[in-house]
């Protein structure tokens, strides 16, 4: 199975050309156009109650859909938003994406839910985060660019720019002044991360966005 | 010779045409299909290994294949599929029965699984309607106070503050007091019930999840007495104590939620009429909402000894005044049906044991005065 | 005339070097630049169809014009840049003699020897694809521009495909386009994402676009306030 990422960093997609008998989970709907003799089936993402609790709380997807290949073909994976996407090679060790980077994996790579805690809830992150693990390739992406930094201590993220980062990092939210803007809106607030080891950033952020749409409506 | 009508305009699929494929002129003769493109290109199909398809953009277009597959001759004009019925002698008649039917029978396919389909989901919109609004009431009865009170510090920064009064005004002390009456009676207990009284003509008092109380002062010179006042504040208290800020926000947050959990993303008609579920329920528990505070008002009004008449009367009043005054009277406006709302008062009361009631003990004489300076 | 694309993929713009005398034929508000030798005149096709079931939905039946504007050289080497309104990426399609359908809002520039036609009315099944109901259809013989929203990428059909709705951006006319499901349940296809996708079959090029402007919507719009 051959995964090109095409069109970054813009507007990144993923071509993935199957042989027979090749399969790929994907989140739902990232699918924007795939060859004929490809079958998709759905299945929960993670048990039935994680499932549902992470779609309210953390906004990602409840379902996720496997496509297999009887005959050779290509499927185009993309994601809602335009930006760039990367793909990370796990060999045993665990990942935290953040709700809505998560792509497409292959089928051997286990996803998992991990709690985020009340404050990220707060700040319109979710509760919960993904948890990637097991051996195999994932693809994530970003709203914007993506860049990564190795963390040894502390650092600071502005809210809704933080993607990925691996569990030796801990991550805490607080409040960079101390005036909301909006409700939910989470602006003025930082994610202080703490520990060792590889975070990945994205140049964007939703909430920025909304909060910049919100003040010209 | 050809015959012009029976000349086409249509195209021909080949690998041995540059680009694949191309315009051509399509003519029927006695011993089959003849195409011929621009760059003077000739193909032919006998009759015999013709094989028929309908398809294309339109649904209209006919192919004719030839049997190893190399060739392939289109055409889309209306008089086509007639002239080849008859100018064939009968070889396609068979061919172009079955492709008829194919087609009409794909098209009751799809209006059947529509049906089905549209069926299905105006019931199931119903069950989750119901079920999601009690998921809602039972998941917000489970969070602590403490979401109530970080939720309403957050919104009383977006109410306009200049015009506060401050602690130390007579009209803020007098609206303290009234609070202190009925605080002790109050269903929930931790709430820390805080005052503020905004001088604007605006007659208008609402309450923040978390206990933060607002009464402009408008609302306060329209009252009769400090009892009717205590009316309103009593009501709006009731608004906190049942926690309908949180709520109303589950609610929305959910119904987006549970509308994408069960059908996915699938485009205009789904986000449409999830929108206006969502606007439905909204009104609709909010109406329920305001029953409720009116309810929850009385019983505290009449445990803390004041007659919950009082809050009929308010009510009563702004209604005869507002088709003088539309515009100050904000609060009205958003408690609809006041007749009912009277209704259901007098009839609780009628309901409830009798006690002797008493007036408050507050300087409401004085407190009129100096807001009318 | 020649045509060069110009910043791919994501803000691209098509730069023309016209010869005196030749025209080409843009969607209204596409002109980004233009030297002072070309004229402009606008005209306006009815967009939309007739009755049918389809009557009384406002999204189809606004009876808008759709408005053109014809840009014709008057004098020798002269240039013309033009762009469309998203984000995206633009391609070009060479017409002989065939037609292709476009996406309305997808359909940028076409020179002279295109005919545009505007009243294409398509096919009921189109309705739940969630795509727009507005199509063009272009035949003739002559240089097609189609824009995008993301990357644009061609697929040569040869037996079936399958696009998700918001994907499309145009067609050959030889090609069938059915809405079915994209699993083999209806349920998860629904529980899914993909819900209802489109599926082409026959011979001919199709052109997809990476991304769709609904999903970015979808994401936004639960964080905006309302007006």
């Amino acid at each position: 199975m051959e995964v090109t990422i095409r069109n970054a960093p813009s507007f990144a997609n993923l071509l993935v050309n199957l042989d027979p008998g090749d399969r790929i989970v994907a989140e739902a709907d990232a699918m924007a156009s795939m060859s004929s003799g490809i079958e998709m089936t759905t299945r929960w993402n993670g048990g039935v109650f994680r499932a549902i609790a992470r779609r309210i709380f953390g906004g990602e997807s409840i379902f996720v859909n496997e496509f297999k290949s009887t005959q050779s073909g290509h499927i185009v994976i993309t994601q809602p938003f335009p930006g760039d996407m990367a793909c990370l090679e796990l060999k045993g060790n665990t990942m935290f994406l953040q709700p809505g980077a998560y792509i497409a994996s292959e089928p051997q790579v286990t996803l998992g839910l991990g709690w985020a805690g009340i404050r990220s809830f707060i700040s319109g992150e979710g509760l919960f985060r993904m948890k990637v693990s097991g051996y195999g390739r994932v693809w994530f992406g970003a709203y914007g660019a993506i860049f990564t930094r190795q963390v040894e201590g502390e650092y600071i993220v502005d809210t809704g720019h933080l993607v990925a980062y691996e569990p030796t990092i801990g991550i805490r939210v607080g409040m960079a002044g101390g005036i909301f803007a909006s409700f939910f809106g989470g602006e003025g607030l930082i994610t202080r991360v703490n520990g060792q080891g590889k975070i990945y950033m994205q140049s964007r952020s939703f909430e920025g966005l909304a909060a910049w749409t919100n003040a010209h409506l | 010779m050809h015959d012009v009508s029976q000349e086409f305009f249509g195209g021909v699929f080949s690998d041995k045409i540059e680009g694949g494929r191309a315009a051509a002129k399509i003519s029927i003769h006695p011993q089959g299909l003849v195409a011929e493109t621009l760059e003077e290109q000739r193909f032919e199909i006998p009759f015999g290994e013709c094989q028929l398809d309908k398809g294309g953009a339109s649904g209209r277009m006919i192919f004719c294949r030839n049997t190893d597959r190399s060739v392939t001759l289109f055409c889309e004009e209306r008089g086509f599929p007639k002239a080849l019925e008859s100018l064939s002698m009968g070889a396609f008649s068979g061919q172009l029965r079955t492709i008829q039917h194919k087609q009409r029978g794909h098209e009751k396919t799809f209006w059947f699984w529509l049906t089905v389909g549209s069926v299905i989901t105006v019931i199931g919109g119903v069950i989750g309607y119901y079920a999601l609004i009690a998921a809602t009431q039972a998941a917000v009865a489970a969070l602590p106070i403490s979401i109530d009170e970080n939720i309403g510090s957050v919104a009383v920064k977006s109410v306009d503050l200049q015009a506060r009064l401050d602690a130390g005004h007579a009209a803020t002390k007098l609206v303290n007091d009234i609070v202190n009456e009925l605080e002790p009676h109050s269903a929930l207990k931790g709430l820390n019930f805080r005052v503020m009284v905004v001088d604007e003509p605006t007659v208008n008092a609402f309450a923040l999840p978390g206990g933060q109380i607002v009464v402009y002062t408008g609302l306060i010179k329209k009252a009769k007495s400090a009892e009717q006042l205590a009316g309103v504040i009593a009501h709006e208290m009731a608004h906190a104590t049942l926690r309908h800020g949180l709520k109303g926000v589950g609610q929305s947050l959910g119904i987006i939620a549970a509308i994408q959990l069960v059908t996915g993303d699938v485009g205009g008609l789904l986000a449409l009429s999830s929108q206006l579920a969502q606007e439905s329920i909204l009104t609709s528990y909010s109406r329920k909402s305001e029953t409720e505070a009116d309810l929850e008002g009385a019983r505290m009004l009449h445990e803390a000894g004041i007659d919950p008449k009082n809050m009929a009367d308010f009510f009563q009043m702004l209604e005869k005044l507002e088709g003088d005054i539309p515009n100050l009277l904000a609060w009205i406006s958003t408690h609809p049906q006041h007749a009912d709302r009277i209704a259901r008062i007098e009839n609780y009361q009628k309901q409830i044991p009798q006690k002797p009631y008493r007036l408050l003990e507050l300087p409401w004489e004085e407190v009129q005065n100096q807001l009318a300076k | 005339m020649k045509h060069e694309l110009l910043c791919q993929p994501a803000s691209t713009a098509i730069r023309f070097s016209l010869e005196q005398g030749d025209e080409l034929t843009c969607e209204v508000g596409a002109m980004i630049a233009m030297t002072k030798g070309i004229t402009v005149e606008t005209t306006s096709k009815s967009r939309g169809g007739s009755g049918g079931i389809m009557k009384g939905l406002k999204r189809m039946f606004s009876g808008e014009n759709f408005f053109l504007n014809h840009f014709t050289a008057q004098q020798p080497n002269q240039s013309l840049i033009i762009g469309p309104t998203m984000l995206g990426d633009c391609t070009h399609h060479a017409l002989s003699g065939g037609a292709m359908i476009v996406q309305g809002s997808s359909w940028v520039a076409s020179d002279s020897g295109i005919q545009i036609d505007t009243t294409w009315q398509g096919f009921s099944s189109a309705f739940f694809s969630g795509e727009s109901m507005f199509w063009v259809k272009c035949s003739g013989a002559g240089n097609l521009f189609l824009s995008s929203y993301g990357a644009i990428y061609s697929v040569e059909v040869d037996g079936e495909y399958t696009v998700d709705s918001g994907h499309i951006v145009a067609f050959e006319d030889t090609l069938q386009f059915r809405i079915g499901k994209a699993g083999k349940s209806l349920i998860g296809s629904f529980f899914g994402g993909e819900g209802l996708v489109c599926k082409f079959s026959g011979r001919g090029t199709l052109y997809c676009q990476t991304h769709n402007p609904p999903s970015l919507g979808k994401l936004l719009g639960p964080k905006l306030k309302p007006r």
